[in-house]
């Protein structure tokens, strides 16, 4: 099958590939486009496609119409900290659970499972009365608790973790270095590709969640920049240039770091299937 | 358990508050406030925070953050405030949701600040707002901010290449239609009103105007036992169902009304007061569209309401809420309110103070309405009976019922409403 | 050499043994513990509060009275309930197939040495790290009956191009399913390819010898040892699929007359709990969302000894 492909079969394969392609772009491609439009020219019958000159008020009219800056610090600061307690828990839970012997490892790990099952929305309404009697409301925290423990994590890093040699522990004890330096020092490194790909997911999943952000902070300048983005839409449902605007500013620093970390993006997503 | 939790961050409260108090109790006349005043409109942020710089500048020892929450999220922001008492300590409040809050004990009473208060008379405020806003009880839990009515918009491009004259205060529904017949050109998809499912904006308007009500003033009928109400209602429907002058219920759910009037391919339109500063953004129809007063049908009516500010009943801060409540209250805010075009103001005699924000437009028919407006119908539940009504006329709008067949539906259901509010 | 007295060495390494177990123990309770506790109060308490919940009635202001089973009875008997279960079910019945056949196809075109490989792959994932509220946003607009590009694409390619996606009720739905399988084929294709990354050359070359065609390799030999991750991407996409909720808040506003032919179970239970404020009811109906996804999850668990491959 990988041998050779003679130029016709190469063609027909490039033509789907290349019709698959424009489909999965070409809505950026409007966004982009109509985001440059006057209203006038994005409601043209039949539609204009090209705006006669890019419109680049319409990202200022946005960016001042609604809090944007603290769109991006609110979610950024969810991301940090959803990053830097769930990696750090969960390689944590990994490592006693991949390289520790002692009893109720299976429970927990029985429970960790059972957490991956269950649909998330389960746990929505007594999160929310959780933050709530927390006076915690409207707050960065808010947005960061259902993401302080991730079970997921867990379970993603259990593969790295396993692949790493149980005599490494061995050979430390003898030394003298008690189980945290060992884990802290000679494992948490050695899995250093597995921590990073959990931190991509939980960054992702963090900037795609709607939901959450949006019952718990309601307050505009308390909301993420997919809440916020949804909120635009109630506010200005007649103006797509600057609705378009509003999503390019919020799908931009996503798309930044995944053409930084591309590789690691798909790599941890290959990692997460099938076996 | 939990009220354990409540008892122990009762204490831990009361024993901040008493450390901080104590601490300062020397230096209490200097410390500085943080007030939250809450409100929906995105749009009216500038002006309310203009009004609140005035405030600070008065009172440098109070600061006032505005804070913006969108509307379908700023009910529940508020009730789940509410249940842990953390409420902002002043916010907005509307004719739909005040019973709520007033039956929940919510909201301040300022009947005394109104009392005492050398500037602020509650005469001075449309008499059936401040009705509005008060309880059975004599309590007064919000002042007046704004009020805001009905306008028949047009597009005077379309007018003028039609070379037809005006709306103007004479119009009759009998105008609207013949005008919106030679305005309507389906081949360019131009249409000559625009008539979407809308009640305040929309048929409620055109229950008044012919004579009938929404609901009965006792609030325990429905107005749809009458024959005025549901020819009212049937006539508007039809300019999309039988006159196809106005797109369909279908054609409004992928773009507004508002949507259909700025790409110029509606010649009229209904737009509150409140959708001015929108209409004045766009540029398309900044230039060219103009408002008149709605057409009569057997009588003039318009429908109108009112946003009030209420002060919560568990701010930390009552005194320095009520000195806020009181500036808001003031000329000097309403005119700030008028002429940064955030709404027209409610205190009588600044109303036209809003004039001078959109000089383009005639906005002075707003105002003159006010003589023949009649209270956006409300009751207890407001928001349950208005969806009742809003299911029932969906086959209507999309030319499946007629307004006679479904009115029994309605009685039916408004009427189980506004029994269970008793 | 120290072997002239085994009995004291036993007793210390035993003693040395027995520490070392407490020690793994101590260490193994403390690592575990902040994701454990996390788990239990976030997550397993949760699931029971909520099973609580749908027994009662939760009032506006926070007071909840037992009501037993009258949050279900009310449920069985609400047709908006019923319909947006069969949104729901009729969503994942054709979006979760049509992805998992575009993107194997995407998988298999791309395992193949052609160039351009990573540009294909980086574009058919971008869908996957957009906002889903800018998502389905440029959605509604291309969707558009009167502005929007897709109907001026069916039109230029000489059909009739009046179409309602957005206000006509039986097209709401495939409205939402395209958007759906839009968003997702990126992610399972980048599942299945390195499914296929993995098998083996040398079952092709055997192949090949023996004079099979690529169609017949692709049937006997491709498909089934892409069986774990083809079960893989099954069970993630249908149990997401049966969570379908952003795209649907954000496409239909809640005066559309057509949202009850499109809403989903998880759009119906934000609602009732968020917005209409009715927790007690939402709760019922996520818990009755979870059985369904509980019971296809099981099955498919145990029906995937049939045919799926391991080896």
């Amino acid at each position: 099958m990988h041998k050779k492909l003679n130029t016709k079969t190469k063609t027909i394969i490039h033509v789907i590939l290349i019709i698959g392609a424009v489909a999965m772009i070409l809505p950026f491609v409007w966004m982009i486009l109509t985001s440059g439009k006057t209203v006038a020219e994005s409601t043209m019958i039949p539609p204009q496609i090209l705006p006669d000159s890019f419109r680049w008020e319409n990202y200022s009219t946005v960016w001042d119409a609604l809090p944007f800056i603290s769109f991006f610090i609110n979610t950024g600061l969810m991301i940090f900290f959803r990053i830097l307690t769930s990696t750090l828990f969960s390689a944590m839970a990994t490592f006693a659970v991949a390289k520790l012997e002692f009893p109720g490892k299976n429970v927990f790990f029985m429970i960790v499972l059972t957490q991956m099952m269950i649909p998330p929305q389960i746990f929505l309404t007594p999160q929310y009365l959780l933050v709530q009697n927390l006076g915690l409301l409207n707050t960065v925290p808010a947005l960061v608790i259902p993401g302080l423990v991730s079970a997921f994590g867990t379970f993603l890093l259990r593969q790295f973790f396993m692949k790493l040699p149980d005599e490494l522990m061995e050979a430390a004890t003898i030394d003298g270095a008690n189980i945290w330096q060992i884990f802290y020092r000679i494992y948490l490194p050695l899995a250093k590709s597995g921590l990073v790909s959990l931190a991509i997911f939980t960054a992702l999943f963090a900037y795609k969640d709607l939901m959450w952000p949006l019952i718990v902070n309601m307050s505009q300048n308390k909301m993420t920049l997919s809440a916020g983005l949804a909120s635009l839409q109630g506010q200005y449902a007649t103006n797509y240039p600057e609705l378009m605007a509003g999503s390019v500013l919020a799908i931009i620093p996503m798309v930044i770091l995944y053409v930084i970390f591309q590789k690691r993006f798909i790599q941890g997503i290959a990692t997460t299937g099938g076996k | 358990m939990k009220s354990n939790w409540k008892k122990l961050s009762l204490t831990i409260g009361l024993g901040t508050a008493l450390i901080l108090t104590g601490c300062s109790s020397d230096s209490s006349a200097n410390e500085d406030v943080t007030l939250t005043y809450s409100i929906w409109d995105q749009g009216q942020a500038e002006g309310m925070n203009a009004i609140a710089d005035a405030f600070e500048e008065e009172n440098p020892t109070i600061q006032v953050n505005v804070e913006v929450t969108p509307w379908d999220q700023y009910w529940t922001k508020l009730e789940s405030g509410a249940q842990g008492e953390s409420l902002p300590d002043l916010f907005w409040m509307h004719s739909n949701e005040f019973a709520n809050y007033s039956e929940g004990q919510i909201l301040m009473d300022v009947t005394d600040l109104a009392d005492e208060s050398e500037t602020l008379n509650m005469a001075d405020f449309p008499e059936e707002l401040v009705e509005l806003y008060t309880t059975e009880n004599d309590e007064l839990l919000g002042v007046p901010k704004d009020y805001g009515n009905i306008g028949l918009w047009y597009n005077k491009t379309l007018f003028d290449e039609a070379g037809l004259d005006y709306p103007d205060e004479d119009w009759t529904w009998d105008d609207l239609l013949e005008n919106a017949e030679i305005l309507t050109d389906v081949e360019n998809d131009v249409y000559g009103v625009l008539a979407p499912l809308n009640r305040e904006e929309g048929y409620h308007n055109f229950i008044h105007q012919n004579g009938g009500y929404v609901i009965s003033e006792d609030k325990t009928t429905s107005g749809f036992r009458e024959d005025e109400t549901v020819e009212a209602v049937q006539w508007y429907a039809d300019l999309s169902v039988e006159h196809g002058v106005s797109p369909t219920v279908g054609q409004f759910a992928d773009n507004s009304n508002l949507s259909f009037f700025q790409s110029g391919r509606a010649a009229m339109g209904f737009f509150g007061s409140w959708m001015i500063s929108q209409l004045a953004e766009n540029e398309y129809t900044n230039e060219n569209v103009d408002v008149a007063p709605m057409p009569a049908g057997t009588e003039e009516a318009v429908i109108y309401n009112g946003l009030a500010n209420s002060i919560s009943a568990f701010t930390d801060y009552p005194e320095e809420a009520r000195q806020f409540l009181e500036f808001l209250s003031s000329e000097e805010a309403m005119i700030i309110q008028g002429e940064y075009g955030s709404a027209i103001p409610a205190l009588s005699g600044t109303d036209t103070s809003f004039l001078e924000a959109y000089p383009q437009f005639n906005i002075q028919a707003y105002l003159d309405q006010m003589e023949y407006a009649v209270i956006k119908p409300y009751s207890k539940y407001t928001a349950r009976w208005e969806d009742v009504e809003n299911q029932a006329l969906i086959p209507v709008f999309e030319g499946e019922a007629t307004v006679e067949e479904v009115s029994e539906t309605i009685i039916t259901g408004v009427e189980e409403v506004l029994e269970s509010e008793n | 050499m120290e072997a002239h007295n085994p009995q004291v060495n036993t007793l210390t390494t035993k003693k040395a043994k027995l520490n070392k177990k407490k020690n793994m123990m101590f260490w193994g309770w403390i690592l575990i513990a902040p994701t454990l506790i996390g788990l239990l109060v976030l997550n397993i308490f949760p699931v029971i509060q909520t099973v609580y919940l749908s027994f009662h009635s939760v009032s506006t202001f926070g007071q909840s009275t037992f009501i037993g089973l009258e949050n279900y009875i009310k449920m069985f008997n609400d047709a908006d309930f019923w319909q947006s279960l069969s949104n729901t079910l009729l969503y994942a019945g054709i979006q979760v197939p049509v992805t998992v056949v575009l993107s194997t196809l995407a998988a298999v075109l791309l395992n193949t040495k052609i160039k351009g490989l990573s540009v294909y792959r980086t574009l058919y994932f971008l869908p996957m790290i957009a906002a889903p509220a800018a998502v389905a946003m440029v959605w509604r607009w291309l969707f558009n009956s009167q502005y929007g590009l897709i109907n001026l694409m069916i039109e230029s390619l000489g059909f009739n191009a009046d179409i309602q996606w957005l206000s006509d009720p039986s097209l709401v739905l495939w409205a939402v399913i395209i958007v759906g399988v839009w968003s997702s084929v990126g992610y399972n294709m980048i599942l299945l390819l390195a499914g296929l990354q993995e098998i083996s050359k040398d079952y092709y070359e055997a192949a090949t010898m023996d004079g099979a065609s690529k169609l017949r390799q692709f049937f006997q030999i491709t498909l089934p040892l892409l069986t774990p991750q083809l079960f893989f991407v099954l069970v993630t996409s249908i149990i997401s699929a049966l969570q379908v909720f952003d795209v649907i808040f954000v496409m239909f506003d809640v005066t559309n007359p057509s949202l009850s032919s499109v809403q989903s179970l998880v759009y119906v239970f934000f609602h009732e709990s968020y917005v209409l404020n009715d927790k007690g009811y939402g709760s019922a109906i996520i818990i009755v969302l979870v059985l369904i996804i509980m019971i296809i999850t099981v099955i498919q668990l145990l029906g995937q000894k049939k045919w799926v491959n391991y080896d």
